[in-house]
């Protein structure tokens, strides 16, 4: 279990960042973390896995996150934290010698299946295949709670459908998965569990079944907790168009 | 290979060797100002004394000069060496969010500090030796009668 | 082996509903049958890119209304009595030829008038 208790960060004394964040994640789940840019969801990740300091606590089954099981947390971001002159092999070796728990034969079929080359230093990669290397690694580094940072930016949408499906196949049931993302559309059969965040707090957290059962989507469930208003746009156009008709009549 | 455990992943052991031995080289070179210095000096008193008997030979530290800041210069460009390496890990690519999740705390560490405090150490480990290698010259070599009495007036002069 | 390659989820309905729909059907058209085994819940979860806990509420459910069983460590089946057979094979027409009714009216037509356009629109059943 992953448990967050009244987790706050703040910048420069007056930045909330997050503030008095608290959640708890159980094995198995796949959780989506959802919120606008600088909603706090990047933060929120980093803190999980010891990158930024925080108040509060994050402890993983009672412990706190630290060298003896910072192994159980891996990582994939759209920031890319591989080596880029390294090849894909040569990170597999490298994960294989500090990670006891790395699944080699995973690594394998995934990058078989998704055809990437394995000798190819990451840098001479198209983006797209860059962060499909970076997720695979953090597939395979054998974690029980699996990180996603907007891991598909640049990824064109046939990629990222066979990737949920592919994910969906080979997790395990103590396999658990959080994903950061703004894509709210199409990871709404993929995850069990919708966290939003606003402005470094928590304004929602459903589980998909619950919003199955009302026949509502993850993004009908946003709009409403976002308050958004659809006629915005053409309030704001009638209003333009209102003054231009002004003009015209009068003169 | 095991060596390249004490080196960032990323960084060129190449271009890191030869610029160890570029550095060890320009200081060697340096070095040489002090043997430059004496070799004149030497010479130029027993002439002098001939019509100045009473005349000492030049302190040690003004002979020294400058021959000792190569060593000095190389091993204080060890700091941003060891600059270069974070950056490595933080500019080049964000491995550095892969670095600080390992179950070795000290792996980053060992990586980007390991070459340039043992290099640092060796440089300044090398111009101690040549300062007492030079001293052991500078007294031993010159007759007494140029020098000061003690050898450790001689050493601070 | 029961197929699902050619489910296309809709929005609107939940999905565990449309996957037990999915089999009634199957089973309504006689292309299931008593016997056929269910893909796994991974499986599954993987080919229509559903998370697991939904599959696992479609199982549970299909497995309350007795209509499959699953042993533990294998993969589900179909179990279905001749009766039941019979039962759905006539539900599936009888939903939907209610729903029909209720669009007919909403449009406002009586039922003679109904039995009318049918009688006009379809052709001779082919033999």
């Amino acid at each position: 279990m992953l448990q967050l208790n009244r987790v706050s960060k703040t910048y420069h004394l007056t930045t909330h960042a997050l503030h008095q964040v608290n959640l708890s994640i159980a094995p198995g789940e796949i959780v989506g973390l959802l919120g606008e840019n600088g909603a706090g969801k990047t933060t929120l990740l980093k803190c999980i896995l010891g990158l930024l300091s925080y108040q509060g606590s994050i402890t993983l089954d009672g412990a706190p996150i630290g060298r003896d099981n910072i192994a159980r947390l891996s990582f994939a971001t759209c920031e890319h934290s591989f080596f880029p002159t390294l090849t894909p092999q040569e990170h597999r070796v490298f994960y294989r010698e500090h990670f006891p728990t790395w699944r080699d034969q995973r690594f394998e079929a995934l990058m078989d299946f998704f055809r990437l080359p394995g000798n190819r230093p990451l840098r001479a990669m198209s983006v797209g295949q860059q962060n499909q290397v970076e997720v695979i690694l953090a597939l395979c580094q054998g974690a029980d709670y699996i990180l996603m940072d907007e891991p598909f930016a640049g990824n064109d949408v046939f990629n990222r459908e066979d990737f949920y499906k592919v994910l969906l196949g080979i997790l395990e049931p103590t396999e658990t998965v959080i994903l950061s993302t703004h894509l709210l559309s199409e990871i709404n059969h993929f995850v069990s569990r919708a966290v939003l965040l606003w402005d470094g707090q928590i304004v929602g957290d459903v589980s998909t079944a619950d919003l199955d059962e009302q026949g509502l989507t993850v993004l009908d469930y946003v709009k409403e907790k976002y308050h958004y208003q659809p006629d915005r746009v053409s309030n704001a156009l009638s209003q333009l168009s209102g003054e231009e008709d002004d003009l015209c009549g009068n003169r | 290979m095991k060596w390249k455990r004490y080196l960032p992943v990323e960084a060129n052991a190449t271009v890191l060797r030869r610029g160890f031995v570029a550095l060890t080289a320009f200081s060697l070179v340096c070095s040489l100002s002090f043997f430059n210095a004496y070799a004149r000096a030497l010479p130029g008193i027993e002439q002098i004394a001939v019509s100045f008997p009473g005349v000492q030979m030049p302190p040690f530290s003004l002979l020294l000069g400058p021959s000792l800041y190569g060593f000095w210069v190389s091993a204080l460009a060890m700091v941003p060496l060891a600059g270069y390496f974070w950056a490595l890990h933080t500019r080049l690519s964000h491995s550095v969010y892969l670095m600080r999740r390992l179950p070795d705390r000290w792996e980053l560490a060992r990586r980007c500090l390991t070459l340039p405090v043992l290099a640092a150490l060796f440089f300044l480990g090398l111009s101690l030796a040549l300062w007492l290698l030079d001293f052991a010259i500078y007294w031993t070599v010159t007759p007494d009668r140029f020098l000061p009495s003690s050898l450790w007036e001689a050493l601070w002069s | 082996m029961v197929r699902f390659d050619d489910l296309r989820l809709r929005d609107g309905a939940p999905i565990y509903l449309q996957i037990m729909e999915h089999l009634k059907a199957g089973i309504a058209a006689g292309t299931v049958q008593d016997g056929d085994e269910l893909p796994s819940r991974r499986t599954l979860s993987a080919l229509l890119g559903v998370n697991p806990n939904t599959i696992q509420k479609a199982f549970r459910l299909l497995e309350e209304e007795g209509l499959i069983s699953s042993r533990t460590g294998s993969k589900s089946c179909v179990c279905l009595s001749d009766q039941q057979s019979q039962a759905m094979q006539q539900q599936l027409p009888n939903t939907q030829t209610l729903e029909y009714i209720e669009k007919m009216r909403a449009m406002g037509l009586t039922r003679s008038q109904t039995i009318a356009l049918i009688e006009t629109l379809w052709k001779e059943d082919v033999p």
